[in-house]
């Protein structure tokens, strides 16, 4: 993942929304729905980056190596001018190496040093230590002039933790472009003209002791090019005093182990601005690649396409769209009280004996008492209605609706009898008394076929 | 009449009202489909195939009730004929009257059984058992169609054990479903049994059943996280109410704790939502006691920003300004300087900055001052209430979890008090109390942290679902 996939996710979350339905079948189509959550991703912005109109990530990167390009050549030319600088040498005074491993490794200890801690601090937005940097205002002020064009805007969604991290590796690679252009001028320097090395300085320190803090310096790489550390004598011999204005005599004459410091020194710079910078720089690199992984994959938006993609796309809805069922409200208007007698009461779904009850219960008086429908077959029913006449009482149960069966027999009955008489019962628990809501969804029915000899009777 | 479909299909069948509809809609999670009390209410038989990543896995088809069963078994009767003919009768039968609007509801419900749909036969077990629905339990024996019963209950009787009695003669399974109040195992519990009704149906349905299962868990864990995300914006939220003096008086007081009360009311409304859409219960009505921030201390200061930027932010773009103008002399120097006047300028813009943040603050142009007061109430400082709003998230979601897509009435969430002990212990408080405690610190959350919570929620919601 580099940081044109990043600016690609930013401008297709802002720009191009997939479905749950689009990532998934793009998942199984190409069979990343159990790969790693990286994978997907990458996949991902790969398939969609080709639908936007124009890539900022594009745009971005190439103004972004531009700028680094100019700035690390600066940087490198930067650092050959540093080292000529260094060994400006006439001929009348040696070099202070002293001088030069201030420049060339304390400052490069100590901004790595800097950079050790700038790291560690780096998930935190507000981090001076970045700030500090040039490359840093360098940037936002570029982004700044151009926030409303294209790229930047997207470019200034970038997480503020990954912009830190981006900048500590420009750091790195600028300082080692430096680092590596001193070297190299050095190198040259060194190759084509003749240099005096010695070391002078107002504190004091014996040659003993700065040979002690020699060798520690060469520690790392001492065992390597053992010669290049200068031995006692040649650090006792390379002592200079500026007073006088003047090389010693004696100086002069071993000009030949003053020039041969240019190995130390060399070495030195190469294991403290070269080398270690690398580490820095390589370090650096693979935590803002780190970085910019969690950065990605950190956020809500690509957590869920994630999610989509991983998840099977499951779907129970109805194939066709329901007719809207539109309620008739009409009620029944043909309603009268239950009578004492009628000339037959029949049960529908019920036997002799229920219908027996429940003339009992309603005090009904009847001549004949028959069960119809129930298991009762059609042509039984026939038989049974064609027999009926005069006033006829059909109990029914209420919370049963009317089905067309019920219908058609209170039409086949209705043509018999001089009158029909029908009422609802409720179950033995309510006392057989039907429920309002049941009564309704009778009434409602037979308001649908509005038969002049259908009487709906209520209880006493 | 077979096709060639090679997933199992099931026609839920019966009587008009006996909650066919409901049953459909609880399994199908979809509460589109139209429920009424009115008998009548479905008209023609739709079906609800369970669709994964585009494969049908097993379609459900939702059929009016019988209308004209005594006469349809009277056409079948008619047909003298041996066991293994009578389903071709019943297919006879369907030819001859697909075109009769007198039997439309028995085509209906038909024709997906004969297309070799299993069959799920639907009673209301409420009410006292009929001899009426023996027609229709002979249809669908001719039918030849493996068959099983589910036995609901609408009201609050029980006939139970007669209905079972009859039902257990014609069907080779039975079950009680209630639709209303079914949850996730019971679910299961029936797929388990349709795959029962066809060797061929159980892989399907076993493919079903364990994608509803890992479907579940991702709806327990999107909650989660969601819930996770509210406690972590509550209690870190911060809400500035500008005041017109250097105190707040009393009335600016109440408008601040009202505005902070409205916006965590907000973030809490907005997480129930979010939880809602997860289980496709958009638009469910429900009654809930409103969030109260009562006797809660919330913490407040007052504090002053310019341009929008507050002390701290003045300070770093004031050291960073400093660095920069002394680096400016290091260069000049070609580092000569080694770095101390970018080092001096760190130090002398930091401690102007600081030092001169309240007198540019108190500046005033054109008369009006040049920093803006506020008083400022969070992050939220109270222990408990973070457990408070825990409580309420996880019961809201018990209850969403719950609530069967064939239930149509308004729900109400009310929480009792004992309801913290089912998911609040000591080591389990703790462990929350870690996290509130950087929840609270208003510091950036790392995204680890945030999952980590998580998943202690989730732990909490897996004790009571």
């Amino acid at each position: 993942m580099k940081l044109n996939s990043y600016i690609d996710l930013i401008q297709l979350l802002d720009n191009y929304k997939t479905t749950a339905d689009e990532n998934r079948a793009f998942a199984l189509r190409d069979e990343l729905q159990s790969q790693k959550p990286k994978t997907m991703l990458k996949a991902w912005i790969k398939e969609y980056r080709q639908k936007l109109p124009s890539l900022h990530s594009e745009i971005f990167c190439k103004h972004l190596y531009s700028i680094s390009l100019m700035l690390g050549i600066l940087a490198f030319l930067l650092g050959v001018g540093t080292s000529m600088g260094l060994l400006s040498y006439n001929g009348s005074q040696p070099v202070n190496l002293i001088y030069i491993l201030s420049i060339a490794v304390f400052i490069p200890l100590l901004s790595i040093i800097l950079t050790v801690v700038s790291m560690y601090r780096a998930k935190n937005p507000y981090n001076i230590l970045v700030h500090i940097s040039p490359a840093y205002w360098l940037e936002k002020l570029y982004t700044k002039i151009f926030v409303n064009v294209n790229p930047y805007k997207s470019v200034a969604k970038i997480d503020p933790k990954l912009f830190n991290w981006i900048i500590i590796k420009r750091a790195q690679l600028l300082s080692l472009l430096f680092s590596v252009g001193l070297l190299l001028g050095f190198m040259a320097i060194v190759a084509t003209r003749d240099i005096a090395f010695a070391w002078s300085t107002t504190l004091d320190i014996s040659p003993e002791q700065f040979h002690y803090f020699l060798q520690l310096l060469a520690s790392p790489w001492a065992d390597i090019a053992p010669t290049a550390v200068p031995s006692v004598e040649i650090v006792q011999g390379s002592q200079y005093f500026r007073l006088g204005d003047r090389l010693d005599s004696s100086m002069v004459s071993k000009v030949h182990e003053l020039g041969s410091w240019w190995r130390f020194l060399a070495l030195s710079i190469f294991f403290y601005a070269v080398l270690l910078r690398l580490i820095m720089l390589l370090i650096s690199s693979a935590m803002s690649t780190r970085v910019l992984v969690s950065s990605m994959l950190g956020t809500a938006e690509v957590s869920e396409i994630l999610s989509q993609m991983s998840t099977p796309t499951l779907s129970t809805i109805a194939s066709s769209s329901e007719v809207d069922f539109v309620q008739d409200e009409r009620h029944y208007s043909r309603v009268r009280e239950l009578g004492s007698r009628y000339d037959a009461t029949l049960g529908w779904a019920l036997d002799a004996k229920h219908i027996l009850l429940l003339n009992d219960r309603w005090k009904i008086e009847s001549d004949m008492s028959i069960g119809i429908g129930g298991i009762n077959s059609i042509a039984d029913d026939e038989r049974i209605v064609a027999d009926l006449s005069g006033d006829i009482l059909l109990y029914v149960k209420a919370w049963e609706p009317p089905t067309m069966d019920i219908v058609d027999m209170i039409d086949d009955i209705s043509r018999q009898s001089s009158k029909l008489a029908l009422l609802p019962i409720g179950t033995p628990s309510d006392e057989y008394r039907p429920k309002a809501s049941e009564l309704n969804i009778w009434s409602r029915k037979l308001a649908q076929y509005d038969n002049k000899k259908v009487w709906l009777c209520q209880v006493r | 009449m077979s096709g060639e479909i090679d997933y199992p299909q099931f026609a839920v069948v019966g009587h008009p009202n006996k909650g066919k509809s409901s049953i459909v809609a609880s399994l199908a999670d979809d509460n589109s489909v139209q429920i009424s009390d009115t008998p009548g209410t479905t008209s023609s038989s739709r079906s609800f195939p369970l669709v994964v990543d585009g494969v049908t896995i097993y379609e459900l088809f939702d059929t009016p009730g019988f209308q004209r069963a005594r006469r349809v078994l009277a056409y079948l009767q008619a047909h003298d004929v041996a066991a293994h003919q009578r389903h071709e009768v019943v297919s006879s039968f369907i030819q001859k009257y697909a075109d009769d609007p007198k039997y439309n509801d028995e085509i209906e419900l038909l024709t997906p059984i004969m297309q070799g749909a299993g069959i799920i036969y639907v009673v209301d077990a409420s009410k006292p058992y009929g001899a009426e629905y023996e027609a229709e339990m002979e249809i669908l024996r001719w039918s030849g169609q493996p068959s099983m019963a589910l036995i609901n209950h609408i009201g609050d009787e029980d006939y139970t054990a007669e209905w079972r009695r009859a039902l257990e003669q014609y069907f080779r399974i039975v079950r009680t479903y209630d639709p209303m109040r079914v949850d996730q195992a019971q679910k299961i519990d029936l797929l388990e049994a349709m795959a029962q009704l066809k060797q061929e149906w159980s892989r399907p349905l076993k493919q079903a059943i364990n994608l509803f299962e890992s479907i579940n868990a991702t709806k327990l864990r999107k909650s989660a996280k969601n819930i996770a995300q509210l406690l972590q914006t509550s209690l870190s939220f911060i809400d500035k109410t500008k005041i017109s003096a250097d105190k707040a008086d009393d009335k600016e007081q109440e408008k601040a704790i009202d505005s902070y009360q409205d916006k965590i009311r907000k973030l809490e409304a907005g997480s129930q939502k979010s939880i809602e859409q997860i289980y496709n219960h958009v638009g469910i009505q429900k009654s809930q006691e409103q969030l109260l921030l009562d006797g809660i201390d919330l913490f407040s200061k007052e504090s002053i920003s310019i341009f929008g930027l507050s002390k701290d932010e003045i300070l770093i773009t004031g050291v960073t300004g400093g660095a920069i103008a002394g680096a400016g002399i290091d260069l000049l120097f070609a580092g000569h300087t080694l770095l101390v006047g970018g080092a001096i300028g760190a130090v002398a813009g930091g401690v102007s900055a600081y030092l001169g943040f309240d007198k540019i603050s108190d500046t005033k142009i054109l008369g009006q001052k040049l920093g803006d007061r506020y008083i400022v109430l969070g992050p939220m400082k109270n222990i408990n209430f973070p457990y408070i709003l825990l409580g309420r998230a996880i019961y809201h979601l018990c209850i969403i979890s719950r609530q069967s897509h064939a239930n149509r009435k308004p729900i109400e969430i009310r929480m009792d008090e004992s309801f913290k002990q089912k998911w609040l212990d000591k080591d389990m408080r703790k462990s929350l109390e870690k996290i509130h405690k950087r929840f609270r610190s208003g510091k950036e959350i790392d995204i680890k942290e945030l999952e980590q919570y998580t998943v202690l929620v989730l732990e909490c919601i897996r004790k009571v679902i």
